[in-house]
């Protein structure tokens, strides 16, 4: 009697701790389902229809699927983007971790360091693209005038060839967001227990062996983090791209991001903005799965 | 309740103050107005001829301004539209006018124009004629801002040119341009004759200038793209060969910083809107009718105007037509601060034009407005004219120039692309 007494109270208990934790969580919930979840499910139902936003959707079934997959321009897309996130995301990991690395060093005056990395990270996406369009010009641009004083004499043409502008655009980014990356790393590398270091240098490890063996492993829930993020945040590259160069020169630039912004917002085919949007989805949670299966996380 | 007189004065007080704005709230009419001339000068500027509107007009009417870019813009008209709200009065270009009266956004205002007296004698049919579709007015032309030629007075002299007899021909423009080009030792150019980009918005506008000077057009009768014409090539391959000469900047054209900016090329083909930054930078600049380069003379152009949206209710129209009113009387301001050209006679004869330290800069754009060529306000002007990375007319302009395509397959594929999107349903 007394044994069941216990049983129904520790229920209740148990009951009553996840119904305190959903009232926790409810605020979150709420918002996540209302300006998150909502909008998506919309997102797919939009895709699959012919919607101006003026009027009401008209059924289409996958007719905007197919129309994507045989236009050119949003294949150019894919490939100008998938070309972008070759070009930023490993920099922007291994960067970051190097910096890390290398801030997280007992040296004087590492805090400045830390803070100057850190810095172009406040910088709006408006104001670096403006830096750079600066820094980057041909027939003006400080980055040819010292290229210049270098003996470079023919101006490169950074953002207006179609071979270059994707690398330029590429550092751009780099520049600007690998601080982030860097101070996800740096949490990391302060939460490794100093003491594996110690064990490591008692086992004659050197300073290259201690980075292999305790801190790349020890960092690995990091990058589980780190590395789909960037990688999914380089598939969404959007801000600096419509400053720097429209998408141009010749096309050379343009990304699935802007092909959804263009046909949503300048054509107002939302339904086959929508089906580019679900597309990109699928191909960032692709990406996701793949790398956090390799990295045995899941 | 109060713990003191001195609290219940200040109560007193407060309520004096309120009331008297209540009043005042309850005797105005307020007429919403969304327009693209952001950028904090342009914003400033027309807000302070807003609140000039406001003190001085007696009707009891306010503005009340919203700024947003222009692709913000054309999505928010969008989309106030569609949920019933939009805003009274929207100040847009005329290339987009077509595309909201086919969605329904924009009213016909022959009637309100003639209840608030609007005049337009004097106004060239031309431009009357571009606020028109299907013979009744949809929006009242403020301005023109025509693309002409600036140059750099201190250049030209130090090539020993005269600044007061500017290129009126191609041959002119491209001997003015050799005789800038400087190099140094080595051969690399440390000055160029004309900063001229592949594309962006004035490689995509100077082309449509040397489309319409060789008698080409956008479209054919068929309403198709006619980019494939003999005068589009013509037009083509002069660019082309323009950038062959190695006189020109190539940029990308996007953004604001250019060579001519930093003046390190001698000259430039952009609006009036320039003025203001090449003055307020101090440079000694002049400005010019556009050269003839082709057989006819022509300019590209485009303009703002004001337009009225259709409501749930008719009761605020009039009111709406009295602020366009008012606001193209008295274009002669936000002309000179914001570089564009009024088209009303009553703005043009304005003291503030005709007497302003700037008005010799708008002198030229002012004898252009007869030779100036809008792009046509088609309905699907702003996916053809786009400036974005999927315009076929720029990514195959920019493939022209720079040597990637043939000038003939350039051509074919702009004109593929443009049917494309203008067939597409």
């Amino acid at each position: 009697m007394g044994g069941m007494t216990k049983q129904k109270t520790s229920r209740w208990n148990s009951v009553k701790n996840d119904l305190i934790a959903y009232a926790f969580m409810a605020p979150y919930l709420l918002l996540f389902v209302v300006f998150l979840l909502l909008p998506a499910a919309v997102g797919v139902y939009a895709s699959f229809t012919k919607w101006g936003i003026v009027g009401q959707p008209k059924w289409v079934g996958l007719k905007n699927y197919n129309k994507l997959f045989n236009s050119e321009l949003f294949l150019d897309s894919l490939g100008n983007t998938l070309y972008f996130v070759i070009l930023a995301a490993v920099p922007l990991i291994v960067l970051g971790f190097s910096l890390a690395l290398l801030v997280h060093q007992n040296l004087r005056g590492r805090n400045i360091a830390r803070a100057i990395v850190f810095l172009p990270h406040v910088v709006s996406v408006a104001a670096v693209g403006i830096i750079f369009q600066w820094i980057l010009e041909r027939s003006s641009g400080l980055l040819n005038y010292y290229l210049g004083e270098l003996g470079v004499r023919e101006p490169i043409n950074w953002l207006g060839e179609p071979e270059s502008a994707m690398p330029a655009i590429a550092i751009t980014t780099i520049w600007w967001t690998v601080n982030g990356n860097m101070i996800i790393y740096l949490a990391g590398l302060q939460d490794i227990p100093a003491d594996l270091y110690e064990a490591a240098r008692i086992d004659g490890a050197g300073r290259w062996q201690e980075v292999r063996y305790v801190t790349i492993p020890m960092l690995m829930p990091v990058n589980a983090f780190v590395i789909p993020l960037t990688v999914i945040a380089c598939w969404r590259v959007f801000g600096q791209v419509f400053v720097m160069t429209r998408g141009g020169p010749q096309g050379a630039t343009f990304t699935i991001a802007q092909f959804i912004y263009e046909t949503a917002f300048t054509d107002f085919s939302m339904g086959l903005a929508s089906a580019a949007g679900v597309i990109l989805m699928v191909i960032t949670l692709g990406f996701t799965v793949i790398q956090l299966r390799a990295m045995k996380v899941i | 309740m109060f713990h003191s007189y001195r609290s219940l004065l200040k109560c007193f007080l407060v309520v004096l103050l309120i009331l008297p704005g209540a009043a005042l709230a309850q005797d105005t009419t307020t007429v919403t107005l969304m327009h693209g001339w952001t950028g904090a000068d342009n914003t400033e500027m027309l807000n302070t001829v807003f609140d000039r509107f406001n003190t001085e007009n007696e009707d009891g009417l306010v503005i009340e301004p919203t700024a947003l870019g222009w692709d913000d813009l054309f999505t928010q008209l969008t989309l106030t539209a569609a949920a019933g709200n939009p805003p009274d009065v929207v100040m847009f270009h005329n290339t987009e006018v077509t595309e909201f009266v086919r969605k329904g956004v924009l009213l016909p205002v022959d009637d309100l124009m003639a209840a608030a007296g609007i005049d337009l004698t004097g106004v060239p049919q031309n431009i009357i004629e571009l606020s028109k579709i299907d013979g009744e007015f949809y929006c009242l032309p403020g301005d023109l801002h025509p693309m002409n030629l600036y140059y750099n007075v201190d250049l030209v002299e130090a090539a020993g040119l005269d600044p007061d007899s500017p290129p009126t021909s191609g041959e002119e423009f491209l001997a003015w341009a050799e005789a800038m080009t400087l190099t140094d030792d080595d051969g690399a150019v440390t000055q160029y004759g004309i900063d001229q980009p592949y594309g962006g918005s004035l490689g995509r506008w100077f082309f449509h200038t040397l489309l319409y000077q060789f008698g080409g057009s956008w479209l054919g009768e068929d309403g198709l793209s006619a980019v494939d014409s003999e005068a589009a090539h013509r037009a083509l391959q002069y660019l082309v060969d323009m950038h062959d000469t190695g006189y020109t900047s190539r940029g990308t054209g996007f953004g604001d910083i250019s060579a001519f900016d930093a003046e390190r090329a001698g000259m430039i083909m952009v609006g009036p809107w320039m003025v203001n930054s090449y003055i307020t930078r101090g440079m000694n600049i002049a400005s010019a009718v556009m050269p003839t380069f082709g057989d006819v003379p022509a300019t590209w152009t485009n303009t703002h105007c004001l337009a009225l949206t259709v409501q749930d209710s008719d009761e605020n129209y009039l009111n709406s037509m009295k602020v366009v009113k008012w606001f193209l009387e008295n274009y002669a301001e936000p002309g000179i601060k914001v570089g564009i050209v009024p088209v009303l006679p009553v703005a043009l004869a304005d003291p503030y034009w005709t007497d302003h330290d700037y008005a010799q800069y708008y002198a030229p754009f002012v004898e252009s407005l007869s030779i100036a060529v809008m792009e046509p306000a088609i309905e699907k002007y702003t996916s053809v004219f786009s400036f974005g990375g999927q315009s076929p007319l720029l990514r195959n302009l920019e493939a022209a120039l720079a040597g990637d395509k043939a000038v003939e397959e350039a051509l074919g594929d702009m004109k593929n692309g443009i049917d494309e999107i203008l067939l597409d349903e």
